[in-house]
């Protein structure tokens, strides 16, 4: 068995080869599906090292970007080996897009990786996403938290357009919203009338958690 | 003296001053609105305008109008009819009229031994028929095609610029910070054009050599870009600076800095000086940036204005940090305190000139009567 507190240092030392080579030794040993959640598990805490370390300004952009790659390459390499619905129990739903207009989509994909490490289910529906999406999915996968995606000045409008639409469907009591990306700020999300916002994906992760407990 | 006449010779004082290192009289007012916002100001179509140079004049002088500056305050850098003769994958027309930059890879992981040993070749020869679709046939075509968007393209700059200046003319504006060619910094241009920027970011980490290598193999090209053919006095190339915020300390050290540092000073000895737009965050990097020859003029998105007005500001022009899409949600009161603390900081250093911390690029993202108020006040209040 591979040691799990090394592999999490690994992972958030960004020792992309050192990972690649725990995990191929991990699994040369024919693992169980019992062990192998434990090595996920591992990886998840990682990348809470990395979330720290990009919150208190040691890691940048490019590092979350390189240690999201980490994460979701080790997960393909596990998944063959996890039995069916094992797993924690997921901390919640999140819905997460990017909003109208706006086909940006890195740091999208940095809050997911950090959120499905924090034990979330998150259902991406991707770039361009009009409030309909939103509520659709949010309705099919019983959603406890939103998150909306924006970068250009105009995905303020569209964020304020996707609550509005949430309002209207009667889903807004139910669901926390959060928004993030280069565009929010105080008076946008007053504006909006988020729940949070932030420009910072792992203190978003801390708040939806918050949210959920 | 016509009022034209004075009110050229006012700001063209003030500009000069500025540019020359002296404290003007006043902070020179330089609003920045991109053709989106221009045409959604003026209600005509962003897709017509392309193509209607007419419609463009009325267009641009629809903002004139409304909204005071010391120079043209629009910078037109694309166009679009080029792109179609070329079919790019880098530069889409959206339907209305929009012109987007979707993230492509011109340059794969293993192009980087034959791109570092000959970058023009692989350039020409590789990458252009990758991302244009029109140059992806035969030589002889592809020679033709080429030479249909050279003779677009000039025609479209030539427009452009005798636009610029029958309606600079006519306002009486001062040249603005912009009068020379654009470039990039190397790293920036393998970012943005050939690698993409996730690949790029992914190659810092895994074949740091090779990065390295390649921007100083591209550094030539960049330098030969930002140099006229026919040099006149007062060239101010721009350089939008885009990847070092995203990038950690030591890759920026090695990676981006070395090259870029060295296009500013050789465009600085060849008497180029450089307004560079620093997207993002840059405050981490002002120790840098303070080494610039004194020509490099920052155009700052966002930071911490008084490190930039103690440091880089002390012998250097600065401008930025204002952004307009605060008129929505502030009243006019509060926007104007928020320009006044600014200035308060900024003009201390005696290099400060006001523009907006990026182009306006929605006009519905901004209130208009707002920003005219702030846009005069500078104009009224900010004396030195
Ligand atoms: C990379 C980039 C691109 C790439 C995008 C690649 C991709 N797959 O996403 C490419 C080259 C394709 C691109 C295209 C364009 N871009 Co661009 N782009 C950028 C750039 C440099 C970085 C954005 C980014 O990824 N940042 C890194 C991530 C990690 O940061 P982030 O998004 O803020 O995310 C963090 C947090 O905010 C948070 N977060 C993000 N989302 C969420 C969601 C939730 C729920 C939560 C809680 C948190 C959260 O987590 C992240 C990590 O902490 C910005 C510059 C900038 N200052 O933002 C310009 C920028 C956003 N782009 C801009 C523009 C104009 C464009 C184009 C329109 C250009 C054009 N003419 O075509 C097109 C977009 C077309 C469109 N309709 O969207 C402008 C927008 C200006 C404006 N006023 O709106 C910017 C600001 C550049 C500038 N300074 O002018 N772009």
């Amino acid at each position: 068995m591979i040691d799990t507190a090394i592999l999490k240092q690994k992972l958030g030392d960004l020792d992309e080869d050192g990972v690649i080579q725990a995990l191929d030794e991990f699994i040369a040993g024919n693992p169980s599906p019992e062990e192998t959640q434990l090595v996920v598990e591992a990886c998840q805490q990682g990348m809470e090292i990395v979330g720290d370390n990009f919150e208190n300004g040691t890691y940048f952009v490019g590092d979350l970007m390189y240690a999201a790659q980490i994460l979701t390459s080790s997960l393909e390499t596990l998944k063959p080996l996890m039995s069916a619905g094992a797993g924690q129990a997921s901390k919640g739903t999140l819905i997460l897009g990017t909003v109208a207009g706006d086909i940006h989509d890195i740091g999208k994909n940095i809050f997911k990786a950090l959120s499905e490490a924090a034990g979330f289910k998150v259902v991406d529906i991707g770039i361009d996403q009009p409030a309909a999406a939103f509520i659709e999915a949010a309705k099919a996968n019983d959603a406890d938290l939103i998150g909306l995606s924006g970068v250009l000045t105009l995905s303020i409008a569209s964020m304020k357009e996707t609550i509005e639409a949430l309002q209207a469907a009667g889903l807004r009591d139910k669901i926390k919203v959060l928004i993030g990306g280069n565009a929010v700020s105080q008076e946008a999300s007053d504006f909006i009338g988020a729940d949070y916002w932030t420009k910072n994906a792992a203190a978003a992760v801390k708040k939806g958690l918050e949210y959920v407990s | 003296m016509s009022n034209t006449a004075e009110l050229f010779a006012e700001r063209s004082s003030v500009r000069e001053d500025l540019f020359a290192g002296k404290r003007p009289k006043r902070v020179l007012v330089f609003p920045n609105f991109s053709l989106e916002a221009a045409c959604g100001l003026a209600d005509v179509s962003l897709l017509d305008s392309h193509y209607d140079p007419a419609l463009a004049e009325k267009t641009y002088e629809k903002v004139c109008d409304t909204f005071y500056s010391d120079t043209f305050p629009m910078t037109n850098l694309r166009y679009p009819p080029v792109y179609q003769i070329l079919g790019t994958k880098n530069w889409v027309l959206a339907s209305n009229g929009a012109v987007q930059h979707p993230e492509i890879e011109t340059m794969y992981e293993e192009d980087y031994d034959e791109f570092i040993k000959n970058p023009y070749d692989m350039i020409v020869e590789k990458f252009l028929p990758r991302v244009c679709r029109a140059l992806d046939t035969d030589p002889i075509n592809r020679g033709i095609v080429f030479a249909k968007a050279l003779r677009s393209y000039s025609e479209q700059v030539t427009t452009y610029f005798a636009t610029m200046g029958r309606i600079s003319a006519r306002y009486g504006y001062s040249t603005g910070l912009i009068t020379s060619p654009m470039t990039e910094a190397p790293f920036d241009f393998l970012a943005d054009q050939l690698r993409g920027f996730k690949a790029i970011l992914m190659d810092c980490r895994r074949i740091p050599d090779k990065v390295e290598a390649a921007a100083e193999a591209v550094y030539p090209l960049m330098l030969k870009l930002a140099i006229p053919t026919q040099p006149y006095p007062g060239m101010q190339g721009f350089i939008p600076l885009h990847l070092a915020p995203y990038m950690n300390p030591a890759q920026f050290e090695r990676l981006w800095w070395p090259t870029y540092e060295k296009l500013v000073v050789e465009m600085d000895n060849n008497n180029i000086g450089t307004t560079f737009f620093a997207e993002n965050d840059w405050t981490r990097y002002l120790d840098y940036l303070t080494r610039l020859p004194k020509s490099a003029v920052a155009w700052v998105e966002d930071g911490d204005m008084q490190k930039y007005t103690d440091t880089f500001g002390k012998d250097h022009v600065f401008g930025g940090f204002f952004d307009p899409t605060i008129t929505l949600s502030k009243s006019k009161e509060e926007c104007i305190d928020v320009v006044k603390e600014m200035c308060d900081i900024c003009m201390k250093s005696g290099h400060f000139f006001f523009t907006f911390n990026k182009s306006v690029m929605d006009i519905a993202s901004i209130d208009i009567v707002k920003l005219q108020a702030v846009l005069e006040w500078v104009r009224d209040k900010a004396y030195y």
